[in-house]
Parts: C-alpha cells; sequence; structure tokens
C-alpha cells in the first residue's frame, strides 16, 4: 500500500503538532514538519508528500505562499493552506496559486479533517478535468473534422481546426467565431440545416447532413453532425458540430459511378477475369449478347468462354501475351448461349494495381458481325465486279498521279489483256506506254496531255497495242479524270477491252456479206448458164434422138448413143450442180402439194424399169395396199431421191434384181405417215468404212468417193438434204459384193407443233455433224430392260459399236447397280463407271420412269438417260424427258439411231465436263512450256541417229506441212469456217506433238478442247493465240536449226528423203 | 367372229416375220446363226408370258395389267421383227389408252394365231 506522506510548513508549532497528531489519527504515517522553506522545498523534492500543509508566514519571515508555490510545482499533491484570515492582502496571493484548500485557525480536527478531504477532492477533480481537456485537445488535433461549438442560440463559441487561425481559406470556419452558424451558408442549405437543428433540438437525435458548397472551384463537399449539448441538468446548453470534408471521397465515388454507369451502359462487352481466369465481372451488353446470365458467367473461367474453350492455340496465343504484360488483340467467332453464332473483335489488357501487380484482365469487344458481314459483302462485291469484268473482258486500272510518283493499280483483266504479269510491281505507265502500237503513241500520247491539261475529263479512245506477247491487238479505252481540290488530275479511272475479235468480225461480217452475195450471185450465175446450156442441150437431145430413129448405119448409131449419154450425163450434172447451189445459198424450199402415191410409183417404175431390164435386171416394186392413196409432200422432190437411189441401184448393179419397196413405218396421226422407201439392188455393194461418208455434205465429201464414181457424186448428198427437208431419214445397209439396201423415210404431213422436239432434232443433228463415231467406243452403257429379246439385241448392237453393257432386269435392280458404281467410281476412279444409262420405260418393280425420277432425285452428276419405248408418240417423248430423260429412243431400236444418240449424248456430256475444265485453264501456263521438248527432240535425233535424214529435215518438212496448213487456216477464219479450223487445230496438233512443240501443241490442245466443248466462238478467237505460236516457233527453227552452208552438204543428196517421210507421217495420222 | 368396224385387213399386208429385221439381226449377230436362234430363243417364251398375262388382264379386266403386256409384247416383237404381232400389239394398247376396251378385246382373238404363224415362220427362217 502506498504510503501517505504529509508535509507540513509551518512555523506555529503547536498548530503542527495538533495537526500532526490528529492526521495520526487518519492513518497518515509519515508526517514531516518543518518551519523552513529551503528544507519544505528540499522534503517535497525527496519524499513526494501526498499531501501538503502550508502557512502563509514562515520563520524569518519567510514566504510561505512563494514556497508553496515552488513546491506545487515540484510536487504534485493536494496543498491547503493555513492561515490565521486576518491578512486580506495575502488571501489575494494565496488564491492566485490556486491552492486546494483553506484552514482558518483557529479549527478543530473536524474542520482539519473535512478541509483535507475537499483539497484532496478537488485536487483530483483539477487533476481529471485537466485530463479531459487534454484528450479533447489532442483527439481534436489528430482529427481533419472540425468540431464547432454552438451555444443553444446557434452562435458559434468554439471552433477546433487544425487549419490555422489566421489562413485565408474561404473554408476557414475559424471566421465564425462569435457569427451564427447559418450565416456560413447560401440559403438552401442554411435551410435544410435549419431544420435539422430544429429536429435535432425537438427529438435530441444526432442529424448528419451531406452538404455541397459552390463556393470554391471545385465544389467542396461536406458531412456535418450535429449533436445536442446538455448540462449536467439536462437543459440544452448548445449544439456540436462535426464538420469533415468529403469533397475527394464525393469526386471518386462520382467518378466511379461514371466509370460504373459507362462499363455497364457501355455498347462494348466488359469481361474482368483474374490472373488464374476466373470471371470477376461481366457487363450488361455481355449478357445481352451472349444470353448468358450474370450468374453464369461470375465464377466462369476464362479459360472455359465459347471462343477458345476449344481452340488450345489461340488460349496459349492469348495468356503468353497477357502474362508478360501485353495487350492481345484480335477477332474471334463467338457463340451465344442458344449457340448463335457473332463476330468481335477483341482486346484483352492486364490490369496492374499501384504496385505494379498484375492481378486482372479486362477484355473489351465488340459485336463486328454486322461489319464482318458488309465487308464480306464488299470484298463479294469487288469480288463479283472482277468477275464480271472478267466476264465481259474488261480490264480496269486506275492512275494516280502521287507526288513525284504515278501508281498505276489495275485488275487482272487489264494485265491479261496487256499480256503482263498480274505480279509483276515494276509495271509502270513509262512500260503501258511502250506497249502502245508506235503508230499510236503519239496520238495517245497527244490525247493524255489533253487529260492532264484539263482540257477533257472524259475519254473514249481506239488504239492499238502489242502485248508483252507481241500479240497486236486493237483496244477501246474509256476513261474519266478526277481532279484534286488545286484543279490538277488526281486519277485517271481507265478501261481496256480488246476488241481486235470484233475489228476482226467487223472485217469478216463484210467479208461474209460479200460470199453471201457471192453465193447469190453464183446461184443466179448458175441458173442462167444452166438455162443457157439446157436450150442447146435439148436441141442436142432432140436432134440425136430424131437421128437414132432414122435409119443410121450402126457405127453411127453408135456415136450417137454415146452423143445422147453424154448429153444425159451433162444434163443430171447440170441439175445437181444448180440443186447443190440452191443448197448452199439456203435456197432450197419444198413445194408440196397433194399426190397420189400410186401414180407416183408408176412413173418411177416407168422410167426405170425399162433401164433395169436393159441391164438384164429383174425389176420389182412392191407398195402395198395399205399405203395411202393420197399424200402431201414434194413431190418433186420425191421424185429426185428415188430417182437418184433407183439410178444408183442400176448403174452399180450389173445382174440380179432391183426392187422398190414402199411400207409405213409409222402412223403419227390420221394422214400423218412416216412412209418408207426401200432400194435394194444385188450390185456390187459398199465397203461399211465408205458408208459414213456417203451421205456428207458437199463440203465434207472425200475426193475419193467424187473421183471414183461417173456423175457428180453429189448425188446422195442432195438426198439426204432433201430426206432431211421432206421431214425423214436415209440410209443404207449394204453387203460389198452382195448388194445395197437404200432406205430413206419422208413424213407425208409436216405440222409445225413439234417445234421443242425439232430444235433438239437440229441440236441433236448440229452435233452429229462433228462427232468422231470413236468417241462411243469404250464407252460403258447401263442397259435396263426387262425383256430379255430386247437386252440381248441392245447389247449386241452396243457391243457391235464397241461399248462395254451391263444390264440390269428392272429399275431397281438399275439402282442397285448404280448406286455401286457410285460408290467404286468414287473410291477408285474419282469418275462415274457408266457413261450412259438406256432405260426401257415399261417395267415391273419400279418402270423406267420411277428409276429414272430416283437416279435423279439422289446422285450427282449422272451420265445421260435414254429412254426405250415402244409406240412412242412426241407427247411420250416430252412427258419422259420431262421427269428428267435427257431422250427417248423409239423401239424397235436401229442400231444408227443408237449410235447417233449415244455419241451425242456423250459428247453432249463429255463437253458439259470439259467445259468446266476450260474454266480453269491457265494461259500463263503454256508460257511456261519450253518452246520445243529437249526429250521429243532427244528422242527423235536417236530414231534419226542412223538414217538418212536428220532434225532439220523433219523441221523443215514441218514448216512446210504447216504453210500448207497456215494458208488455209488464215481462209477459214476469214470464212468464219469453224469445221474446217477443228480439222485445222486437230492436225496441227497431231504435227507439233510429234515435233514435241510444246507451246504451240498445248495452245492447240486448249483450242480444240474448246471446240470439243461448242464453244466455236471462243475457239476462234484463240487462233490468232495459235498463230503467234506457230510465229514464235517457226522464227525458234529458223535461228536454232536452220541448214548453214556446211552441213548442207551433207544433206543435199537425201533432199527427197524427208518428204518422203512426211507423207508417210500424214498417213499415220 | 369379229365385229365390222375393225379392220382386220391390215394386218395381211404386214409381214409375219421381217426379213429385213431378221438380217439386221444377223448382222448384229455377225452373221452367226446361233447367236441369231439364241435370240429367237429368248424371245418365244417372254412373248408366250406376255400373251398369257394378256389374257388374264381380260379376263379379269385389268386394263393397267392389258395395257402393259400389250406394250410389252409391241416392243419385244419389233425388236424381234414379228411385225404383225407388232402391230397387233401396238393397236391393242392404243385402243385400251383411247377408251375402246371392246376393240382391244376383239383384237386379242388374233394374238394367239399370229403368234403361231410367227413361230412358224420365224422356224423357217432359222433352219
Amino acid at each position: 500500500m502506498q504510503t501517505k506522506n504529509v508535509l507540513i510548513v509551518s512555523d506555529d508549532h503547536l498548530t503542527s503538532g495538533f495537526i500532526k497528531k490528529e492526521l495520526a489519527k487518519l492513518k497518515y504515517d509519515n508526517i514531516i514538519i518543518t518551519s523552513k522553506r529551503e528544507e519544505a522545498i528540499e522534503i517535497a523534492q525527496k519524499e513526494l508528500p501526498s499531501l501538503v500543509l502550508a502557512d502563509a508566514i514562515l520563520e524569518n519571515n519567510e514566504d510561505g505562499i512563494e514556497t508553496a508555490k515552488e513546491i506545487i510545482k515540484l510536487n504534485d499533491a493536494p496543498v491547503v493552506f493555513i492561515t490565521s484570515g486576518s491578512d486580506e492582502k495575502a488571501i489575494d496571493r494565496i488564491m492566485k496559486i490556486e491552492p486546494n484548500g483553506f484552514l482558518l485557525k483557529p479549527f478543530d480536527e473536524r474542520i482539519l479533517k473535512s478541509a483535507i478531504d475537499i483539497a484532496t477532492y478537488r485536487h483530483k477533480s483539477k487533476k481529471e478535468l485537466f485530463e479531459a481537456k487534454e484528450i479533447f485537445r489532442t483527439t481534436l488535433e489528430s482529427i481533419d473534422d472540425i468540431v464547432i461549438s454552438l451555444d443553444s442560440e446557434g452562435v458559434v463559441t468554439h471552433v477546433y481546426s487544425k487549419i490555422h487561425d489566421d489562413t485565408k481559406e474561404v473554408l476557414n470556419f475559424k471566421k465564425l467565431n462569435g457569427k451564427k452558424f447559418f450565416e456560413f451558408f447560401p440559403g438552401r442549405i442554411a435551410d435544410i440545416l435549419n431544420k435539422g437543428f430544429n429536429k435535432l433540438i425537438k427529438t435530441s437525435e444526432p442529424q448528419e447532413f451531406e452538404v455541397g458548397l459552390p463556393i470554391e472551384k471545385p465544389t467542396h463537399y461536406f458531412n456535418i453532425k450535429a449533436s445536442l449539448r446538455k448540462d449536467h441538468k439536462e437543459q440544452i446548453s448548445g449544439i456540436t458540430v462535426v464538420i469533415r470534408d468529403i469533397t475527394s471521397k464525393v469526386i471518386w465515388e462520382n467518378t466511379l459511378r461514371k466509370f460504373s454507369t459507362a462499363v455497364e451502359q457501355s455498347a462494348n462487352v466488359v469481361i474482368i477475369f483474374n490472373k488464374e481466369g476466373y470471371v470477376e465481372f461481366v457487363n450488361n451488353k455481355y449478357i445481352e449478347i451472349t444470353k448468358f446470365s450474370y450468374e453464369d458467367n461470375i465464377g466462369r473461367k476464362f479459360q472455359n468462354l465459347n471462343p477458345v474453350k476449344n481452340n488450345k492455340e489461340l488460349l496459349e496465343e492469348i495468356w503468353d501475351h497477357l502474362i508478360q504484360g501485353q495487350v492481345w488483340e484480335g477477332e474471334w467467332e463467338n457463340q451465344t448461349k442458344d449457340e448463335k453464332t457473332y463476330w468481335e473483335s477483341v482486346t484483352i489488357s492486364p490490369v496492374r494495381d499501384e504496385q505494379g501487380v498484375l492481378n486482372n484482365f479486362l477484355l473489351i469487344s465488340e459485336d463486328i458481325t454486322q461489319k464482318k458481314a458488309i465487308q464480306q459483302e464488299l470484298l463479294s462485291s469487288r469480288e463479283r465486279l472482277e468477275e464480271a469484268q472478267e466476264i465481259a473482258g474488261l480490264g480496269s486500272c486506275e492512275i494516280r498521279f502521287e507526288e513525284q510518283d504515278v501508281k498505276l493499280f489495275y485488275n487482272k483483266m487489264f494485265s491479261f489483256i496487256l499480256g503482263i504479269d498480274h505480279q509483276d510491281d515494276d509495271f509502270n505507265e513509262e512500260k503501258l506506254n511502250e506497249l502502245i502500237h508506235p503508230d499510236d503513241r503519239q496520238r495517245y500520247k497527244s490525247f493524255k496531255e489533253d487529260v492532264l491539261n484539263n482540257k477533257r475529263d472524259k475519254f473514249s479512245i481506239e488504239y492499238r497495242i502489242i502485248d508483252k506477247n507481241n500479240i497486236f491487238k486493237h483496244i477501246h479505252s474509256l476513261g474519266k479524270v478526277e481532279y484534286a481540290d488545286n484543279g490538277q488530275p488526281e486519277t485517271i479511272f481507265l478501261t481496256i477491252q480488246d476488241i481486235s475479235l470484233q475489228k476482226q468480225s467487223e472485217k469478216l461480217r463484210q467479208d461474209i456479206e460479200l460470199a453471201r452475195k457471192t453465193a447469190d450471185i453464183k446461184q443466179q450465175f448458175f441458173a442462167n448458164i444452166s438455162h443457157e446450156i439446157r436450150n442447146p442441150l435439148s436441141s442436142i437431145v432432140g436432134l440425136t434422138d430424131l437421128l437414132l430413129k432414122s435409119d443410121l448405119p450402126e457405127e453411127q448409131e453408135q456415136m450417137c448413143k454415146t452423143i445422147m449419154n453424154s448429153a444425159d450425163s451433162i444434163m443430171n450434172l447440170i441439175n445437181d450442180i444448180l440443186d447443190i447451189s440452191r443448197i448452199e445459198a439456203g435456197k432450197m424450199k419444198l413445194s408440196t402439194g397433194k399426190f397420189s402415191l400410186f401414180k407416183f410409183f408408176k412413173k418411177v417404175n416407168n422410167t426405170f424399169e425399162p433401164q433395169a431390164k436393159a441391164k438384164g435386171l429383174a425389176y420389182v416394186c412392191n407398195i402395198p395396199g395399205n399405203i395411202p392413196k393420197e399424200i402431201i409432200s414434194d413431190e418433186n422432190r420425191l421424185m429426185q431421191v428415188v430417182s437418184n437411189l433407183v439410178t444408183n441401184a442400176i448403174k452399180f448393179t450389173n445382174k440380179g434384181f432391183i426392187k422398190i419397196e414402199v411400207s409405213i413405218l409409222e402412223k403419227i396421226a390420221e394422214d400423218d405417215y412416216i412412209i418408207k422407201v426401200d432400194v435394194i439392188d444385188t450390185g456390187i455393194g459398199i465397203e461399211t468404212k465408205n458408208i459414213p461418208k456417203l451421205f456428207k455434205s458437199f463440203s465434207q465429201i472425200n475426193s475419193d468417193i467424187v473421183q471414183n464414181s461417173t456423175g457428180s457424186g453429189l448425188g446422195l448428198s442432195i438426198c439426204k438434204h432433201l430426206t432431211d427437208l421432206l421431214g425423214g431419214e436415209i440410209g443404207v445397209y449394204s453387203i460389198p459384193e452382195s448388194g445395197s439396201r437404200f432406205w430413206f423415210t419422208f413424213r407425208t404431213l409436216l405440222t409445225e407443233d413439234t417445234s421443242e422436239l425439232k430444235e433438239q432434232e437440229e441440236k441433236f443433228d448440229e452435233y452429229i455433224q462433228n462427232i468422231d463415231i470413236n468417241d462411243i467406243k469404250g464407252s460403258s452403257v447401263l442397259l435396263v430392260e426387262d425383256k430379255v429379246v430386247n437386252q440381248k439385241v441392245v447389247s449386241l448392237m452396243l457391243e457391235k459399236l464397241g461399248c462395254t453393257v451391263t444390264v440390269a432386269k428392272d429399275g431397281l435392280h438399275a439402282i442397285e447397280l448404280f448406286k455401286e458404281s457410285q460408290v467404286n467410281a468414287f473410291d477408285i476412279f474419282g469418275k462415274i463407271k457408266y457413261d450412259l444409262i438406256l432405260m426401257d420405260v415399261n417395267m415391273p418393280e419400279k418402270d423406267g420412269v420411277e428409276a429414272t425420277e430416283y437416279i435423279k432425285k439422289n446422285f450427282r452428276n449422272l451420265p445421260p438417260i435414254i429412254g426405250l419405248t415402244a409406240n412412242v408418240t412426241d407427247e411420250d417423248k416430252l412427258k419422259y424427258t420431262k421427269i428428267g430423260m435427257d431422250d427417248v429412243l423409239s423401239k424397235p431400236v436401229k442400231i444408227e439411231t443408237l449410235e447417233k444418240k449415244i455419241s451425242y449424248w456423250l459428247t453432249l456430256h463429255k463437253n458439259k465436263s470439259m467445259q468446266e475444265e476450260l474454266l480453269s485453264i491457265d494461259t500463263t501456263e503454256v508460257e511456261k512450256l519450253p518452246i520445243l521438248n529437249p526429250n521429243t527432240l532427244k528422242a527423235i535425233s536417236r530414231q534419226t541417229k542412223d538414217s538418212d535424214f536428220d532434225l532439220i529435215d523433219i523441221f523443215e518438212s514441218f514448216i512446210s506441212d504447216m504453210e500448207d496448213i497456215y494458208n488455209k487456216w488464215l481462209n477459214a477464219i476469214e470464212m468464219n469456217d469453224y469445221h474446217f479450223l477443228k480439222h485445222v487445230v486437230m492436225t496441227v496438233k497431231g504435227l507439233c506433238g510429234n515435233i514435241g512443240a510444246s507451246q504451240m501443241y498445248e495452245t492447240a490442245r486448249k483450242v480444240d478442247r474448246y471446240f470439243k466443248a461448242g464453244q466455236d466462238r471462243k475457239a476462234a478467237a484463240m487462233m490468232p493465240e495459235l498463230a503467234m505460236r506457230y510465229e514464235a516457233l517457226k522464227q525458234h527453227i529458223k535461228i536454232n536449226y536452220s541448214k548453214d552452208p556446211k552441213t548442207q552438204k551433207q544433206n543435199k543428196p537425201d533432199n527427197n528423203k524427208p518428204d518422203d517421210n512426211k507423207s508417210e507421217d500424214n498417213d499415220n495420222k | 367372229m369379229l365385229s365390222n368396224n375393225i379392220n382386220t385387213e391390215k394386218y395381211n399386208s404386214i409381214p409375219s416375220v421381217d426379213n429385213e429385221t431378221v438380217e439386221m439381226l444377223k448382222q448384229h449377230a455377225g452373221g452367226d446363226i446361233e447367236v441369231l436362234r439364241d435370240l429367237f430363243a429368248s424371245f418365244f417364251p417372254e412373248a408366250s408370258e406376255q400373251i398369257d398375262e394378256l389374257m388374264m388382264a381380260a379376263e379379269t379386266e385389268n386394263l393397267e395389267l392389258f395395257k402393259r403386256s400389250a406394250h410389252g409384247l409391241s416392243g419385244i416383237s419389233a425388236t424381234i421383227g414379228a411385225f404383225q404381232l407388232k402391230a397387233l400389239s401396238a393397236d391393242m394398247e392404243n385402243y385400251v389408252k383411247t377408251g375402246n376396251t371392246d376393240k382391244a378385246y376383239e383384237l386379242l382373238k388374233l394374238v394367239k394365231p399370229f403368234y403361231e404363224k410367227f413361230v412358224e415362220q420365224a422356224n423357217e427362217v432359222l433352219s
């Protein structure tokens, strides 16, 4: 327990003693008494008494008050003064040092005790008050808040603020001291505060306000808290106001709010995820777009988001960027919750905190689906434009005049027309100018100068160029100039079009017109001279006839007969020539009318029976009873055909018979028949290989035939034309040495309502003209036919035509076989196995119609399907072609028709695929080939090593062959004779192949392919290129393989040899 | 037996076996008579079957089957050169098509005789 020291400073020993005695009773154990000042101070310092009793006057008149003052400084203990109370002045002085108590002498022990108690209490209170004050002070000092104390009237009594007293800041609340608190605030805020304070007074509940003071920029914000102060009697003594400056907090909050609103309402998707990839935030846009809810996403990993979920590479790329603190930017295709895809442009940035530590990643993305679509649209429309330009053969170019420089931007067609490499970066305006034909260059230049000098802003000009491949071309250019703000030309938009062909065809048109006129004149001429010849010829015939009837010596009679025969020959010849010239001029027309077939054949018999009999031949003409009596046709033309055939029959038959058989081939309708006439002989017959040549048109006639027969040799060709006109066909079976059966059909009534079929027939005929019979050899045919007889017969025919046949016994079987062929074909060969399907229409188990429909529906790249049916009418044909058959053949099937149809459809079909192939032809490929293939040259050299001729001889004969062909070919181009051109191209291809002229061969092959695809015009348009290749080849050969004098000596004796070789070569082709 | 409005005369002018067709078939067969015989051997049972079918179709008045059988018979007859049979069956088909069923049935009576005639003549040709 603490010792209770007491110090008594007094010179009044009596009093001191009394006090000591009394204090001892009160359990003070250490009571020190002194009357000396120095001693008192020393004790106070040493003993730290817990109570001091001090007399005002000490020994030697020392000042007790001063002493007490010093003791108080040294020792914190209650001090009680002992005084007699007589000296007023002394009391005043004592009060000044704030003693804790007084003892007025005389006093008793009770007064002493209460004085000590009060003093002790006072001392303690004083200390506590001081402590409280200190806490208050230090608290205020340590906070930023301003504390203002108002009295009950609202007048500011105290302002506690860290702000220095004399600061001039507007917000110096210290200025408020002594003023009404509200005055400091603007009216509106003052009102709020007033109301609040009233409420405070009423309810005693502390009030809180947040106010913004626009007294300074930026607006300052304050949090004001007001509490009621009450005195010890619970009476309101005032209000304490604590003001806190929250400006920075408010500003921060506002900023944050703005940011957050911005992010929330952003048109872009915002995702925040952490280092581990866990998504911490997604904004509304993301939810709106992806349809994933906020909950779906939070806690989900970035790694599991749609675009990267299954794209490991992308994820790694992004992650690499991010952990290295780099921003990743890109585009990806995203998927919504309901699996709709859309495109996004994405930026992912790492986010670091203040310490620079990487904590989060921020993904911002924009839906660019539409943009992308527009881009795609733009791209494809640009592509389409390119395509359209390509189709139109339109080259386009922008010439941009930039500072110091002129730049060219052009499309593929432009480079194609100019023959330049599209990738050639070095191609410039100067080089463009160089391509222009020297004769046109000046004109082009002055034209351009006009443009550059603002004399014109649109132009259309034609000029010639010699393109990079040295091909001469006519060009038409359209142009438009755009000017910069300063009036200088900025860009010239230029189109170029190769109009060589137009130029050429312009010339050709004129030529054709001329040719047509010439043909007209020719025909007129023939008509005239034939008339002129026929008149004297009639005289010759008439007079000779007279002579013959007169009595002549045998020798002269014989002469007259010869004259007669010769005159007949001339007459026939003239008639044939007239017909052909009519046919050529397209002037052969029918003149139809009603006549009797019986009478007609009577005439025939009257004419030819005697002739046959005269040759010792039997003559029969069978006309069945069911033949219509009167028919409508062109009697004269019909007679011409029959006469021709019968004349030939008699001519080529030396023994046996001549037989004419007439039959109805088909009754199409009442009065509408197809009638067949057969002219059968037992003559010398015709070699099978010659049969196809017999009916070829005039221009195709092999000279052999013409030479080997007497007469014009035009008869059958004319017959072919006439039977065409008569709505029929013509043909022949023949066995050499046994005889021939010529037949033809004609229609008795020509109607117009089958024009659609006619059109196809015409197309068919056109193709037939150009078909190489070998085309169908080796073709694979699927024959679908339920009747074994038909299977066998048609198979025989097909095999005879060189086709391989697979038979399906009904539609179902056909489908099975076809399915199999598809599977196998694609696995092994990559092409369809059956080249053609012959499909019987009527069958059990899926008929031909159903099977065709099924195949058409379920397979692609189908071979042609030709229907087979008996009793076929035009309506049937239409019906079957409508369901997908390509053509219909009527039963009984004839081998000629079968061959023609198959050839036609196979060619058409092949052409289809060839056309597709043609689209992919690249002209620059040819350039990459050598002019002459070194391997072929080596092979030729090897072959000719031991012979009498060499490479040079071969080239010489090649050139001589080519020169011959070349002249004809130029002529054919002028005449638009595609047929001949086809022939030329095939020959050229062969010749070039032999000597390894790769570039020319390849070009010829391309032209050939165009021809075979039926694209005659395109093919013809490539002829100049072929000519160019030929010129190049000729030049090449001239430079590298010409005979110099030294080698000439060696070759001279064998000059004839190469020619021999040449003819052999030709035979091989 | 036949009603007057059908002209059966016309079939008389049509050869039962068309020599030209046979000739042509011979050519296709490369002149091999055995191949030719084989062709005919395929024809006979098929033709018989079609004829049986025709009869049955007529009995049961199954016009669809009748039409189909007539068409089938016409097809194979044309191929083999049985022109009389071909003309007959084509006419039957056409009659049914145009609703003249009675006429078709009338003609049906000619089928068997025509067929038998053909078999006879064909055998001659093949021998």
